[in-house]
């Protein structure tokens, strides 16, 4: 086994430990920046679990967002549901649709596969687009958050909505941890290092990437839920492939195949866009040039280097595989 | 252990395996040879599924194989080594050996439990890199093994599959003379009921290996029988071992 990175604990524990401490005390503005950032974390680490541990670069995660976003709008606004069942059944369907989705996009490889999660996902935010029930290309508004009061914690305060997210964050971060250290998680490392040798030690590669699909599905379609309660709005844009599309960077810049690299990627991201933004409007441009100054200048992503810079090696998934042949 | 009938298998106009039949008892240590091109490696992909034959019946232990996933061949008892290194470059010996043994007793499909904690397959597979000699190197990183170690481990990760049939694709290919002794050592030593089918250009290690030969010739059988036989056979003098008849 690779030795343990000694870096991971400290810098998560700083950034969450930061989150934490900002969602208790910072002023209502900051706090939406709080509740963003837990968000991001969430997704992009589903993200990551795909392309950086699975070898599955995915080009449309957002859309297992709209699926639990619109799937809990559905049933808590319409069916009114209560919205911890709502949230269930959310998370769910985006295990279900992760494993449609899966089955359907691992028959395809390379650019073919990013193209047709890109497609897939765009036709749900085609669908959304248009979806008069949910508003079309407006949005609804009026969305419920989680009833948390029976406990003594009332989400309509952003402060303790903001203190949920992170707590989510955090937990998401173990699971991950959880899953790709196991021993499910050790063969998805196979596969992703030499598929056609992990199939000839008996590996059902095509169920395991399915797999992999529903898991990441199910916590991309949470992450929605969490962003439909913030808004307390649902609109396509949950869904859109520039969401999709900033997850990947973000996982990318932060350092594929680990799981502190996109933490720290979702802080970076969020952070700059809300400060680059106080100044001018043309943001994009700046988080641009500064994505493009990371990626030469740290191949693996931010926590690659930095792992590298320590002279440790990161407790990455391994590169990319040799080419298989027989 | 293992029935081939009239397996039949072409890439366009070219016809790779034609009629190939091989029957080979439990047990047995069997050789195909052929010259380059022959379709030996063909013929087993075609065993382990990696390819999908045109025609044909395999049979191993009686159980009909041949409409099988690659990965359900191995459930069913069947494992391979291939011709050119194929394995988990960004792993150590020992965790790649876990690994195989973790996916061949499902023990992979666990995700609430660290790899780490998954005793018995960290415990075959130390027993693995012993039984090939690779104990030394068991925490080496697989890309830093010399060639020769990597071929041996090759093998082992085909023997963590725990075969009942193993095909073996050219296991000395490319090795150092006293690398093709310890590998024919190794070979020697595996378990007497393991039933082996290599292919082997070497031919002192096929005449020292194989019970039985098989000559393959533009996809066909040429000739099949001991060594002895096939040594005299002026067919195979003739095209494989490229003396005048």
């Amino acid at each position: 086994m690779p030795a343990r990175d000694p870096l991971s604990l400290p810098i998560v524990a700083l950034l969450f430990g930061g989150a934490l401490a900002a969602a208790l005390f910072v002023d209502a503005y900051r706090l939406t920046i709080v509740i963003e950032i837990a968000i991001l974390v969430i997704f992009v680490l589903s993200i990551d679990f795909l392309v950086g541990y699975a070898g599955l670069v995915t080009f449309g995660h957002a859309g297992f967002m709209g699926v639990g976003a619109y799937a809990l709008a559905y049933a808590s606004h319409f069916l009114g549901w209560p919205v911890g069942l709502a949230m269930l059944a959310g998370v769910a369907l985006g295990a279900v649709a992760g494993i449609v989705i899966g089955a359907l996009v691992t028959r395809v490889s390379g650019v073919f596969f990013i193209m047709v999660t890109l497609a897939v996902s765009m036709m749900f935010w085609a669908w959304a687009s248009k979806a008069r029930k949910f508003g079309a290309d407006d949005g609804l508004g009026g969305m419920k958050r989680l009833d948390l009061k029976s406990i003594g914690i009332d989400l309509n305060s952003d402060r303790a909505f903001a203190v949920v997210c992170v707590v989510l964050a955090v937990l998401a971060y173990f699971f991950f941890l959880c899953l790709v250290r196991s021993s499910f998680g050790q063969a998805l490392k196979a596969i992703k290092q030499n598929e056609n040798r992990a199939r000839a030690q008996g590996c059902p590669v095509q169920r395991y990437k399915v797999a992999a699909f529903a898991i990441a599905g199910a916590v991309a379609a949470f992450a929605g839920e969490l962003h439909l309660q913030n808004t307390k709005f649902v609109h396509p844009e949950v869904a859109h492939w520039i969401r999709s599309g900033e997850g990947l960077i973000v996982v990318i810049v932060g350092g594929a195949g680990t799981l502190t690299g996109p933490v720290i990627g979702g802080f970076l991201f969020v952070l700059f866009h809300r400060i680059v933004e106080s100044f001018t409007v043309h943001w994009q441009i700046w988080m641009g040039l500064l994505f493009v100054a990371i990626v030469l200048a740290a191949p693996d992503g931010i926590y690659g280097r930095l792992s590298t810079l320590v002279g440790r090696k990161p407790a990455r998934a391994a590169p990319r595989p040799e080419a298989a042949d027989a | 252990m293992l029935e081939v009938e009239r397996l039949r298998k072409s890439f366009g106009s070219l016809l790779v395996t034609d009629d190939v039949s091989l029957s080979i008892a439990a047990g047995a240590r069997e050789a195909v040879i052929g010259p380059n091109g022959a379709g030996k490696t063909t013929l087993f992909n075609l065993l382990s599924g990696e390819l999908r034959a045109d025609a044909g019946a395999i049979r191993l232990a009686g159980r009909d194989i041949t409409r099988l996933s690659p990965d359900r061949r191995v459930s069913a008892g069947l494992a391979r080594s291939f011709q050119r290194n194929n394995l988990f470059m960004g792993m150590t010996v020992a965790e790649s050996l876990a690994t195989a043994a973790a996916l061949r007793s499902g023990e992979s499909r666990v995700f609430w439990r660290s790899f780490a904690r998954a005793a018995s397959a960290h415990e075959k597979a130390a027993r693995l890199c012993e039984s090939v000699g690779l104990a030394d190197h068991s925490h080496t990183l697989v890309r830093h093994l010399s060639y020769g170690s990597q071929r041996q481990l090759e093998i082992a990760l085909a023997l963590a599959a725990e075969p009942r049939l193993l095909l073996l694709d050219e296991p000395t290919a490319g090795m150092s003379p006293e690398e093709t002794k310890s590998m024919q050592r190794l070979i020697a030593d595996l378990p007497r009921e393991l039933t082996v089918l290599l292919i082997e250009h070497d031919m002192d290690v096929v005449f020292d290996v194989a019970e039985r030969i098989t000559v393959l010739d533009y996809g066909r059988v040429l000739a099949q029988g001991a060594p002895a036989e096939i040594r005299r056979s002026p067919i195979v003098r003739q095209i494989y071992l490229g003396e005048a008849a």
